[in-house]
């Protein structure tokens, strides 16, 4: 049920079952990994197990129910209990007392019920507020405030600190006895993509747990379930997202399949044998005349997993370890033309142009010279 | 009808049910308890103490017995009694004598306004008024200042205990007001000797390789390792050993670092590609899997250089291993081999594929090919494999053996600095003065000279630059050259620039003219590609122009540089 609304990492679903069992749930988790994994996802079904009103045990799991009232109103983050914390823009006062949603005007509280709302459908949502979000001092109070109150439900009390490498000095320091010496059944779990952005006297009170990127398949049966593409697609972009859905969402919407077919255009006419210039700089231009930076990013990291697959098939031709297994038969040909030669190099330097693409450069100039790098690279055995 | 899962918690983090009641239960701070038990003995105490050192290793347990063992009404050898009804009230936080402030949250002027109030008074059923102020080092510069009147004229009832993990942030007329104690990270041995105790009592099984794994991963701090321990102890259950252990923890089997080192040898690309992508298949964090690549390669030199294995750290288990593997590499190779994974460490992080520059970098490692001459690069290397995994960390096993001496010496240095009023910070201070500098200038060879241990210093601080490491540093006078032979280097050189700087005016005390060059091995191949793009646009010829502009008021330094190498890029710090 619960549980599995949630992508992979099945051994840490296991263990956190098993704490909840043998009632070895710690005072503080820190969960960390890369961004757009679940482990907000993790954190909050945790917290709505330990306060489901009906839980669903097995021998080996326990799970919620999803139906209880207490479940309904932790998913629509309206549970006395669960308390989930994510950082906030500034408030128009610096009163340190008055709580951190009081400060803000009726827009970005607005934004925020709406951020919730997405949230809500789709635990991988990523809240994302303007302005300058940090989690301030006026949210730790409140924390403390809440805790200090004489709990009324039955349940444990649980706050999910979403990114909480984003603590301001002062709120993480005086967060750290909250930490250590918590009232009664209270849970508290940090969240961090940045876990060395956080105070070791923090990440040391907690029992931290490592989330592993996700497999290329959770973020292919993600992105048709969540964003209803076509699995081809999922796929290309799946892997280029490094197990992460916030990365795929990057790509969503980027039409990835055409992008993937003009770039291979244009390596197929970089690399004929002789009059390719005019063309060449033509289909540049054509790339990169929205001056769409992001496009041309995304254009460079296909290329580039091109590249990495030529080099995976030119080790073991019968690998299947690629991530273009479309492109298969035009690598093989790719490599008996140009055997041989140091693709490694090649991969390197897409990198570093993908590197100064943000950087204020000229990106027609940016993309040619790299093209000819590669024509360069490649032509040296034969030339 | 609700039915809550039943969570009232019998659980209590080890962390807190293996607090130390008394100075003998602290690990490794004998050189701390053995002087208060003195202090509190021959009745000479000190108004305010300061208990400084990184976290988890005993600081507020420390404060809170020495608390207890003053206002305890039948103390044991200067140890608190723990039954007393002062030690009661203590232990239960209703102390009227005992105030423990978190200084985090109350670190303003009026928090501390409120104390000053309430320390005149005496103490109600105690000798003494004892405030503890934990995380002191956050309390606001008029806090301190207000804590400091106090400090000047302290009532004769009133002692102060201040912790911090960041002595650097209290101010020096605070910290020469009190009588300060360093406690230090605890070393593996005693780590590992006390989880198993923590372990017998838990009924819990847990080999040796486990124990001493948790103890190395927790950098010195007997609660992350309290952490950890129950972080494992959930994941596996009653029975724990290595291989369930690295699940629990993600940890890199060591296997595999052995497996790469094979395929080095043996220039198996296929096997590194197998490798990649079982390191993806796992979700091992790249980054990680890099440092433990290059800790491995460490240790095989360290064996190769040293012939035994007393110097590397890794569990006995994998010493014949690691002689087995020293057999198979040259010294020349080894050293190629960590400056390429030093490298690749390093732009990883900025990678926008992580997994392909991991890939490759495998498959460059057993492509290396060792025949060509790399003298160049070794005096480069030395330094790098010079490093030790963590440099801050000492971990000193005979200390204990030669307690009273070293106590003693430790003390009075620590009285001398307080009375000399120059606190650890002020390390600038002390620079400045080793420095000789006539006319404001500091030539070149001092600059020479000093370069090593500023590196030393900065390479691997709080905000640090290891990137430091991979410049060649030219010396002029009052002036510093970083050269890099890389883009990757070089942006990340400029990206730190700031902090570089800053860095240098602490260290040499004074402004220095500090520049940034990037000259590419790769420089011929670039002309020759910007030739070849010359009829594309605009955008060459005003890059052109720009250089000569610049050209125009170059530093003298620069002109050297140019003529030296003929380069072409020149950033300056304004
Ligand atoms: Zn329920
Ligand atoms: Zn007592």
């Amino acid at each position: 049920m619960g549980w599995d609304r949630i992508y992979g990492h099945s051994k840490i679903k296991e263990i956190l079952q098993g704490a909840i069992m043998q009632k070895r749930i710690p005072n503080a988790y820190l969960f960390w990994g890369i961004e757009g994994i679940g482990k907000e996802a993790v954190a909050l079904q945790l917290a709505k197990v330990l306060n489901c009103e009906s839980p669903i045990f097995t021998k080996n799991t326990v799970d919620s129910c999803d139906l209880c009232k207490s479940c309904r109103s932790a998913d629509n983050f309206q549970h006395p209990n669960i308390k989930f914390i994510f950082p906030l823009p500034a408030g128009k006062t610096e009163d340190k007392e008055a709580s951190p949603i009081a400060k803000l005007n009726d827009e970005q509280i607005a934004q925020i019920r709406e951020q919730l709302a997405l949230k809500s459908n789709n635990p991988y949502h990523q809240i994302k507020l303007s302005g300058n979000c940090q989690i301030r001092i006026s949210s730790v109070r409140e924390i403390k405030k809440d805790l200090s109150l004489t709990q009324t439900l039955g349940g444990v009390r649980c706050i999910v600190i979403s990114k909480a490498d984003e603590m301001t000095a002062e709120s993480a320091n005086a967060f750290l006895k909250t930490l250590e010496e918590p009232s009664q059944n209270t849970l508290i779990i940090l969240i961090s993509s940045r876990r060395d952005e956080i105070l070791q006297t923090i990440r040391s009170r907690c029992q931290q747990i490592y989330f592993h990127q996700l497999d290329d398949n959770d973020i292919i049966n993600y992105l048709i379930k969540y964003h209803n593409i076509s699995e081809k697609e999922a796929a290309i972009i799946a892997s280029i997202s490094q197990g992460s859905i916030t990365k795929a969402m990057e790509f969503l919407d980027k039409d990835m399949l055409n992008l993937k077919e003009e770039v291979i255009n244009l390596l197929r006419n970089a690399l004929k044998k002789k009059i390719y210039r005019m063309e060449l700089i033509e289909r540049i231009n054509n790339l990169v005349k929205e001056k769409d930076r992001g496009k041309i990013e995304n254009a460079l990291i296909i290329l580039q997993l091109w590249f990495q697959d030529a080099i995976r098939i030119s080790i073991d031709p019968n690998t299947d370890y690629v991530v273009n297994y479309d492109q298969k038969d035009i690598i093989m040909k790719f490599l008996s033309n140009f055997s041989n030669t140091e693709l490694d190099l090649i991969v390197l330097k897409i990198e570093e142009a993908i590197n100064d693409i943000y950087k204020n450069v000229n990106l027609q100039l940016l993309l040619t010279t790299l093209f000819l790098y590669i024509r360069k690279i490649l032509f040296s055995n034969k030339l | 009808m609700s039915k809550n899962i039943d969570t009232q918690k019998e659980f209590i983090v080890t962390a807190l049910k293996w607090r130390p009641q008394k100075f003998s239960d602290i690990i490794c701070q004998e050189h701390i308890s053995i002087t208060l038990k003195n202090a509190i003995k021959n009745n000479r105490l000190h108004h305010a103490y300061l208990f400084s050192g990184p976290r988890g290793i005993g600081k507020t347990t420390t404060a809170r017995i020495l608390a207890r063992a003053i206002n305890c009404l039948s103390p044991i050898d200067s140890e608190p009694c723990n039954e007393c009804q002062n030690c009661k009230n203590i232990l239960e936080g209703r102390s009227l004598d005992v105030i423990e402030i978190d200084g985090a949250s109350n670190n303003s002027v009026d928090d501390i306004r409120t104390l000053r109030e309430n320390a005149k008074y005496p103490p109600s059923q105690a000798n003494y008024k004892i405030y503890i102020i934990d995380e002191v080092h956050m309390l606001s510069n008029s806090a301190f200042n207000a804590l400091l009147k106090i400090l000047e004229e302290p009532p004769i009832h009133l002692l102060f205990i201040f912790a911090t993990t960041e002595i650097h942030k209290v101010p020096a007329t605070i910290l020469s007001r009190c009588q300060r104690f360093d406690f230090r990270r605890i070393d593996i041995n005693s780590i590992v000797n006390h989880l198993r105790k923590i372990a017998q009592n838990d009924k819990i099984n847990i080999d040796d390789e486990s124990l001493f794994t948790i103890a190395k991963k927790s950098d010195g701090s007997m609660r992350d390792a309290q952490s950890l321990y129950d972080q494992v102890v959930a994941f596996c259950g009653n029975e724990i050993n290595y291989a369930s252990l690295s699940d629990s923890l993600n940890l890199i089997d060591p296997d595999f670092y052995f497996t790469i080192s094979s395929a080095t040898k043996e220039k198996n690309i296929k096997k590194m590609l197998e490798i990649s992508r079982e390191v993806n298949r796992r979700g091992y964090n790249l980054h990680d899997c890099l440092n433990g690549l290059l800790e491995h390669f460490r240790n095989i030199l360290t064996i190769k250089a040293t012939g035994n294995t007393s110097l590397i750290d890794a569990s006995m288990d994998f010493h014949n291993k690691y002689i087995a593997e020293a057999e198979k590499f040259t010294k020349e190779d080894l050293l190629r081999i960590l400056q390429h994974l030093n490298i690749n460490e390093q732009s990883i992080r900025y990678a926008s594929q992580p997994r392909l520059r991991f890939e490759i970098a495998l498959i460059q490692l057993a492509a290396m090919d060792n025949a060509v001459s790399i003298q160049s690069l070794i005096e480069e290397l030395k330094k790098i494999t010079e490093i030790p995994n963590k440099p801050e960390i000492k971990y000193n096993n005979s200390d204990t053996k030669t307690l009273p001496t070293s106590v003693k010496s430790h003390i009075s240095t620590q009285i001398q600095d307080a009375d000399k009023k120059i606190p650890d910070i002020s390390q600038k201070e002390s620079k400045e003065n080793e420095i000789t500098i006539k006319n404001n200038i500091i030539n070149a060879d001092i600059l020479k000279n000093n370069w090593d241990s500023f590196v030393e210093k900065y390479a691997y601080s709080k905000y640090k630059v290891p990137i430091i490491k991979q410049a060649k540093p030219i010396f002029f006078d009052n002036t510093i050259i970083l050269i890099a032979d890389n883009n990757f280097i070089f942006e990340n050189l400029i990206t730190n620039k700031n902090l570089i700087k800053q860095y240098i005016v602490d260290f040499f005390g004074q402004n220095i003219d500090f520049k940034i060059q990037l000259i590419e091995e790769e420089t011929k191949l670039n002309t020759t590609i910007q030739q070849e793009n010359h009829n594309l646009g605009p955008e060459n010829s005003s890059h052109k122009a720009l250089t000569d502009k610049e050209n125009s008021n170059l530093h003298p330094a620069e002109v050297k540089l140019i003529e030296l190498f003929n380069a072409q890029k020149l950033i300056s710090n304004d």
